[in-house]
This record gives C-alpha cells, structure tokens and sequence, in this order.
C-alpha cells in the first residue's frame, strides 16, 4: 500500500474513529485502525464487535493495499505531525509514515486478521434529517437502563408505523417517548432496539457534520450512512417491554408551570434531600406548588413555594429529583405540563408547546411518601 | 443381669419406622414412589396441619389385588424384587418392602383399592400397626392412603417435628422433586384445602420445568447434550450461566429416574460453572443420569436418596463433558457471517473476548480473608475520631480504599464498608417509618418457589419497610410493583429472590430476623468489588462507615479495615 495524503484531513479522519476503539481489551486485534485502499479510495475502519465505524477518504493513491495499524499510535503521530502532506507506505506488515523531515514506523498486522465487518447494501438506505433525527435521540435516550440485568431496556426501542417513527426508552422507573410524522424506515419495518453507544455517536457526527443521514436497517444490525462515514451497530435483542399498557389513559389533573423556574427550584431543594433516594415532595394546592425536602443526616429541611396553574384537589406526590431534572433538561418551551392522577400512579409529563410533526411526552413513576 | 429378650413385632417396627418415616414429607415420599411403580397418571397429595394431621394420596395406578391387601403391610413384602439379583437391577423406586408397615405401625393408616379387573375394592385400616379392619370398598381402582396423627404412638418423635409451615415446605420440596423426575405424571399438592402447587402431565420435561420454575427461568435453559459413554446416559437441562441464583437449592439430580443427592453429581456442576459464575451463585439444573442398575448401589440407606457408583470417577467425568459442551455454545451471540477461513468472525472474536474476561475474573485478587492478614490487623479497641486531615485517598484493584490520615495508613473494603453502611441504615429506617419505595413503571410478576414464597409471606412487613411493595398473585407468585431506592438498578425479580435467599443465609447464622433483612438488603446493595469510585465517593464512605456505631466489621463478621500506623511499617522493615 502507499499513498499521499493531507495531514489534517488524516487527523479528523482519526480522532472520529477513536470513540470506537474500545479502551481496554483483550483482544489486541481491536485497538487497531484498518486501512484499505483501493480505487483513490482510503477506508478506515475500527470495531469493537458492537459498533462499527468506517471512514473513506479521498487520497493519492499509488499502490493498492491494506494493514491494520495501531489506532491510538496512529492517531498521536498523525496529531503531532507539522501539517504538510503526509506519505504513507507499507512493508510486510510494517507501516511507514514520511511528513516533512520525520520518518515514523510502526508494526502492524494484516488486514486478514481485523474482524471482517458485514457488507452494505447502500441501494437500501432511506434518507433521513440528520437535525431532527439527532433531537429525537436525545430526548429518548436519557432514559434508557444502565442496568445490565435487562439488557432489552439497555437499548432505545425504534417503532415504525404508518403514523411515522417513534423512539421509546425506559428503565422502568421512567420512559420517554418521542414520535415524529415525517420520517419514516421502509424495507425492514419490525421494531428493533438499538444500544446507546452508537447514537452517541452519531449525534457526535452529526453535530460536526451536519445534513442528511442514511439508515438501513436489518435483522440484526442498523446502519447509519454520512457523506464520509458509515456507522453500524448489532441491535439489542428484545422483547421490550409492552409499553403502550402504562401509558396511564385517565391523568385529568393538570399542573402547568414555567419550565425554568421548576428547574431551578427542584435542583435547589434537592441539596437537601436524602442521599439516597433524592426525595423531593411535590405538594399541590389550588394554584400553588410547595417543595419539600428533608435529609435527616444532614438535619436538613428545604421548601419552595411556586406559583402554577392547578384547579384539582390538594395532593402530595414524592419524586426522585434526578428523574424530574432529567425530564426538564429535555422538555422544550417556556411551559411544562404534569399529568397526574394519584400519588402512586405514572405522571405524564410534556412541553406546553406544541409542534406540528414532533410529539413527545415522558412519563415518571412516584416514590412511595412516608406519612 | 438383665434378661436378653426378643423384642416384641410391634416395638421392632416402630424402631425401624424411624429409618424410613422421618416427618411428614417421608411418608409422602414413600407413598408417591409406591403410586409411581403402581404406574399412577396422576397423583393427588392433600395434607392437612402440615401433614401431621392427616395425609392423604390418592393415585390412578393399577391398586392392589385383593388378596395381596394384607401381605401388603408385612415387613419386607414387596412385589419388586424376588431376589437378590433383582435388587440388583432394582428398576423400580421402592423395593425394600419397608414403607407400608413402617408408616402403620406408627400412624392411624387407612387404604382403600381396587385393582383392574376386580368388582369390588378392598379397605384396610391399622392403627399402630395394629389391624383394625379388613373389608369391602367401593370399586375406584387405584390406591387411597389416608395416614393420620403421624407419630401419635411415638411421642418423641412427634415431638421433633417441625411447625405446619415447616413441613409443608418439606412436603412441597418432595412433590417438586418427583414432579422433575417424572414429567409425564401429573401431581397436585393442596395444604388445609388450599391449593398449593399442580403439575399437569406433560408429555416433556421442559414445559414441567416451566411449571416448577416460571417461563423466566425455563426460557434461560439449556438442554444438555445428550452424552452416552458405556452405561451412563445424561440428559436434563442447565441454566445458562447469566440464570443464576444465590444458593444450590435448585440444583436436582436423578439417577434412574430417582431423585438423589451425591457429592460427585454436585462436583461436576460446580466444576462446570465455576469458571462461568461467581462464587457463591449456582446455577438451575435438573440432570438426569441413566446408568445400567448393575453400576450402582442404591441399597446404600431407606431413604435411598443416596447411591453409590461402582465407578464414581467414570460418572464424574462424563457428566462433567456434558455439561461443558452444553455451556460452551456461545449464549445470545446471534450474529451470523459468512466468513472466509484466515478471517476471525464475529462470533469467534467476541467468544474470546468472552473467555479471556471469566478467566480473568477468576484471577481476580482475593479478598482479605482472617487467616492471611498480616499484623497490621483492624485495632478494635481504640475509638477512631474521624480526623480532619484526609489527604490523599485511592483505589486499588478497584476493591480496596488507600486513604492517609494523620500519620496512619487505613485500608478499607469497599464493599464491606458500605454493606455496614447500609446495615445500619436500614436497622435504623425498620424502627423509624421505613424507607420510601420506587414505584415501578412495569410491575414485575414473580413466580416463586414454595421455600421463597413462604420466606416472602414472613417478612411481608419488613420487606414493606424496607421500600418494596409486594402483592400475592395465585399461590407461587407474587406481583412486584415498588423496590427500595438503593436496589432500584436491577431486575426487580432478581433482586427478591437474592434478597430472600442471602436473608436465609444470615438465619442460618441465628441473627434475628430484623437484623437478617437488614444484612441482606445492604449486601445487595453496596458497591461491589471491582467497582471504581470517585475521590468524594471514597471519602464519604469513608467518614460515613466512621460514624456507624460498629464500623470495624461487616454485618456477617467480615473486616471493613484494617489500620496500619508508623510502628507497623518499621517492623515490617525491620527499623525496630
């Protein structure tokens, strides 16, 4: 293999590809970068058998090849390097890098030994907004389980209907769901659950590189396609949970408060809540919001008395403040609406605001109050 | 001198009544193997006060003839063997003619008969061991016994056995465990004219396994590869090793058919997962093991629970193969490429990656144990003030806390540590209001063994305290729908059933029942070994485990730190 290529294009190339290479592994093979060339075209490719990411470069190219090379290596020499173009040859399995008056070499292995990753049947992607597709992502997955014992929940649940794409995650202590009109997977319709790792990552990319993205999805794996990038993960398997039977039909007791002045109270009482369980009391009067937190190690008691909008009778509900902070990070507008029913029951919670082809809500379930 | 006299017919049976018929859950066990050789479809067990009352059976077998009612109840009769080469290739479960006198000769034991082809049944009734009644019965075909006041002529015995709850328990453990052995026969258990647990016949032994122990646990089962080598068959199914559970409770094992406990059975299992789980979990199984009757004793006791193998070794080793071929497919790797033969694929990369992880954790550093700890030893005598001055703390194998205070070097567990954090926390919260419980979004149905439900029941209100809300559903289940906030990262189910099997433990040991809840639940949920913690974390667990009222030892009597001060550190180089 050898080739001519720019310096900084190489180094973005690289630092992208990093958040893949996993940190620690037994299995050497997997914190290295392959290379393949072919064609004017330089494909890097890393794995940790879980996500995938490849990224093609145009270069110069003068012979065709392939070596997998260490990643993180690769990485800081190409970062160090003063920025003018670099060339990059092969010998056996040993790769030599030239820039300016340095020659860097390493040792490799062959790309025979680099895990082959699935192929890609781009006639088949469907082309989504990479803006929107990024905002639903966000929403839904601060909520997905990171408790290994239940791996469905570890994972953002895509549901495809005729009514558009909806995003669900949950750890049974609290869900969001957010729906969107316009977007659409054909070709392979059945629900999947995808892990979080590689939405990560692609919100990452689709903040650097904003635009159109290509999804396919299979059986098993999920492809995401970018103008340099194509990104690719193993799905979790399911079953999820039926979600649609907590979905709590009969909340006809609304509390509507500014967004922001909720937040700001709840993080406040929160310091003195018990460490353990966050407990924040919610204690609702007509037109007005009391919060109430005590830690007993601590001899701490906090109270905030809020202005809202509420017409039913009194009622206590204890939440876990973590929970409610990370609904209101994600809900949008100036206003926020509670949908509740009872202290032990799911509240829905939702944006005031309300969107023409994005709909989302999230519910939280209570902690049970001590009298 | 005293006069050596033959004892009396009636004494002799009573003494050896004591071999066979322990309790309650014997004479069930001896009656359902007896239905079982009289080829019986189905088998009702109802008992009444634990079965100290009452315990009656009621089987569809083909009864026994009328004239052979009688010879029935006579020491050694049995229609099993004729002679000693027929014991050894003794097929059937009970052979040794001890069973039906034994029971009457220490109850009030009724049967009523009919065997195939007769008009009219027989009845006959003993009462310590005497009979009473010989007659005509109505035509059902099959056997009823009806064994009532077990022991009421032996009164130390029957001042041995255990509460009606207790019993039961053991009585249920009998029935699960033939109802394992014999899937194609269906067993119903009702206490007090409640119904406690049915097992329809099932034309295989997976759907019976669901039944005994719920679709969760049946659906993480793995059949074991069939393994033929000279006489010895194995079958059954395993769990895979992510179905573990916190005590071998679970764990069965048949020999012809038979239930039996043997150590070299139990060996091969452990061997098996121990690369695979962590210590102190095991997994579900039920391994049967088909062996030709000449390579293995089962005369070894009445109770016959226990065999002897001519081979041992031989049968060690081939269940041992079984069940490593049966673990080593890769569980939920479903990935499939077609690769070509230099390329590693997904499946084998990712198998490797797998291994080398267990092989690692079981390097994993051991933990201090009282034996090898050097002199710098815990100082329980000195009161500790927490000092102002931390310094520097760190981690090492992700396990221990290094942390510099005034001149001392202290070393905590950080697991220990927290478990007695916790503890008292939680002694505290049972005698205050109790801890607030996470309402689940997903109520979880749990199905529970009849050892768990019961502990379940017992501790409703601790339990309740402790944050979870639990509701009965049908008489082995229980609905799910709030957990403790500490335990909330985790499958509620799992966390239960560990909780109440880590509580059995702590009984064990004679802590109170408070206490033992308490222990549990700070074992499930303190930070575990190979957990990395922050700077705050390590400190805060550090200053909290100070101010515990007992802070030098876990709840179980495990260390939590050990102090090693100037003095140590110039004997160990040698300065002084």
């Amino acid at each position: 293999m050898k080739l001519k290529t720019d310096r900084a294009n190489l180094h973005q190339a690289t630092s992208k590809l990093l958040s893949i290479v996993p940190p620690k592994t037994t299995l050497p093979i997997l914190s290295n970068v392959l290379f393949e060339l072919e064609n004017e075209k330089l494909s890097l490719k890393v794995t940790d058998l879980d996500v995938s990411m490849t990224v093609t470069l145009d270069v110069d190219a003068q012979k065709s090849g392939s070596i997998a090379v260490p990643a993180r290596v690769f990485y800081e020499i190409v970062r160090e390097l003063p920025d003018f173009e670099l060339e990059i040859s092969t010998y056996e399995n040993r790769m030599e890098i030239k820039c300016g008056s340095g020659v860097y070499k390493v040792s490799g292995f062959s790309a025979e030994d680099f895990p082959k990753l699935p192929d890609i049947h781009f006639a088949r992607q469907v082309k989504m907004d990479g803006a929107a597709l990024t905002r639903m992502i966000k929403k839904a997955s601060f909520a997905v389980s990171k408790d290994e014992t239940r791996p469905a929940l570890n994972g953002v649940f895509w549901h495809t209907s005729e009514a558009g794409l909806s995003l669900v995650a949950t750890d049974g202590h609290r869900l969001a769901k957010i729906s969107r009109t316009d977007m659409k997977i054909t070709g392979y319709t059945k629900d999947i659950i995808v892990p979080p790792k590689v939405l990560d990552n692609l919100v990452k990319l689709l903040g650097e590189e904003p635009g159109e993205v290509g999804i396919i999805v299979n059986e098993s794996s999920i492809v995401f396609i970018m103008e340099n990038t194509v990104l690719t993960s193993r799905l979790l398997e399911g079953p999820y949970p039926n979600y649609d039977q907590v979905i709590p039909k009969d909340n006809n007791k609304t509390l509507t408060i500014e967004r922001e002045l909720l937040n700001a109270a709840v993080r406040r009482v929160a310091i003195l809540s018990n460490s353990l369980t966050h407990q924040v009391k919610f204690s609702l009067k007509a037109d007005h919001l009391e919060l109430l937190a005590t830690n007993f190690d601590l001899g701490g008691e906090a109270k905030e008395s809020l202005k809202v909008q509420y017409k039913s009778e009194d009622m206590e509900i204890g939440y876990n403040a973590n929970y409610v902070l990370d609904i209101l990070k994600q809900a949008d507008g100036d206003d926020v609406v509670f949908e509740l029913n009872t202290p032990t029951t799911a509240a829905i919670i939702k944006s005031a605001k309300i969107e023409d082809k994005e709909s989302y809500f999230f519910l939280v379930m209570p902690l049970r109050l001590l009298d | 001198m005293k006069h050596i006299k033959v004892l009396p017919e009636g004494l002799i049976d009573r003494i050896a009544a004591g071999e066979v018929i322990e309790n309650p859950a014997s004479v069930v066990k001896e009656l359902i193997e007896n239905s079982l050789d009289a080829s019986a479809a189905n088998i009702d067990v109802s008992v009444k006060g634990g079965g100290k009352e009452e315990i009656l059976i009621v089987d569809d077998g083909e009864g026994i003839p009328k004239d052979q009612v009688e010879t029935a109840f006579m020491r050694h009769a049995t229609s099993k063997i004729k002679s000693w080469e027929d014991l050894l290739r003794a097929f059937s479960m009970g052979f040794r003619g001890e069973a039906l006198p034994s029971i009457s000769s220490v109850s009030i034991m009724e049967l009523n008969t009919c065997y195939e082809g007769e008009k009219v049944g027989s009845a006959i009734r003993f009462e310590g061991g005497k009979q009473v009644h010989f007659g005509p019965a109505p035509p059902k075909l099959g056997c009823s016994f009806s064994i009532r006041n077990l022991f009421y002529n032996v009164p130390a015995r029957r001042k041995f056995l255990k509460s009606d709850s207790s019993e039961k328990r053991r009585i249920s453990e009998i029935i699960r465990r033939y109802a394992i052995a014999r899937h194609d026969v269906g067993f119903k258990l009702s206490h007090d004219g409640k119904n406690e647990a049915s097992f329809p016949v099932s034309d295989n032994l997976l759907r019976r396994l669901e039944d005994i122990w719920g679709s969760k646990v049946s659906g993480d089962l793995l059949k074991i590869e069939v393994e033929e080598q000279g006489p010895v068959r194995v079958y059954g199914y395993i769990s895979k090793p992510e179905m573990s559970r916190g005590n071998r409770s679970e764990i069965f094992f048949f020999v012809n058919s038979r239930p039996v406990l043997e150590k070299a059975m139990f060996g091969a299992v452990y061997a098996s997962y121990s690369s695979r789980l962590d210590p102190g979990r095991y997994p579900y199984a039920a391994v049967f093991i088909d062996i030709e009757p000449t390579f293995v004793d089962i005369n070894v006791h009445p109770a016959k629970t226990e065999v002897r193998f001519a081979d041992e070794r031989f049968v060690f080793v081939t269940l041992k193969k079984a069940l490593d071929k049966t673990l080593s497919i890769p569980v939920g790797l479903n990935l499939k490429t077609s690769l070509p033969a230099r390329t590693i694929s997904f499946e084998d990369a990712r198998r490797e990656l797998f291994e080398n992880l267990s092989q690692k954790e079981i390097a994993y550093p051991p933990v201090i144990r009282e034996a090898d700890e050097p002199s710098y030893a815990p100082r329980e005598s000195r009161a500790y003030d927490p000092g102002t001055d931390i310094s520097s703390s760190f981690q090492i194998f992700d396990t221990y806390i290094i942390i510099r205070r005034n001149g001392e070097l202290i070393i905590l567990d950080q697991h220990t540590a927290h478990e007695r954090i916790l503890f008292e926390k939680n002694l505290k919260s049972f005698d205050e209001q109790g801890s607030p419980s996470q309402k689940l979004l997903f109520e979880e149905r749990v199905k529970l063994t009849p050892e768990e439900s019961e502990l379940t029941d017992q501790l409703s209100d601790l339990l309740n305290k402790a944050g979870f809300e639990i509701r009965r559903f049908g008489a082995d289940e229980v609905i799910i729908s709030g957990i403790p906030q500490e335990l909330s990262r985790g499958e509620p189910g799992g966390v239960l059933k560990k909780l109440i099997s880590n509580y059995s433990a702590y009984r064990r040991e004679g802590q109170d029942i408070k206490r033992a809840v308490a222990a549990a639940l700070a074992c499930r949920g303190a930070v575990k070994a190979g957990q990395r913690l922050s700077d705050p974390e390590m400190k805060g667990l550090y200053l909290n485990l100070l101010a515990c009222s007992e802070p030098y030892r876990c709840p179980h009597g495990r260390p939590t730190m050990a102090v090693m001060n100037r003095d140590d550190l110039e004997k160990i180089f040698k300065r002084k």
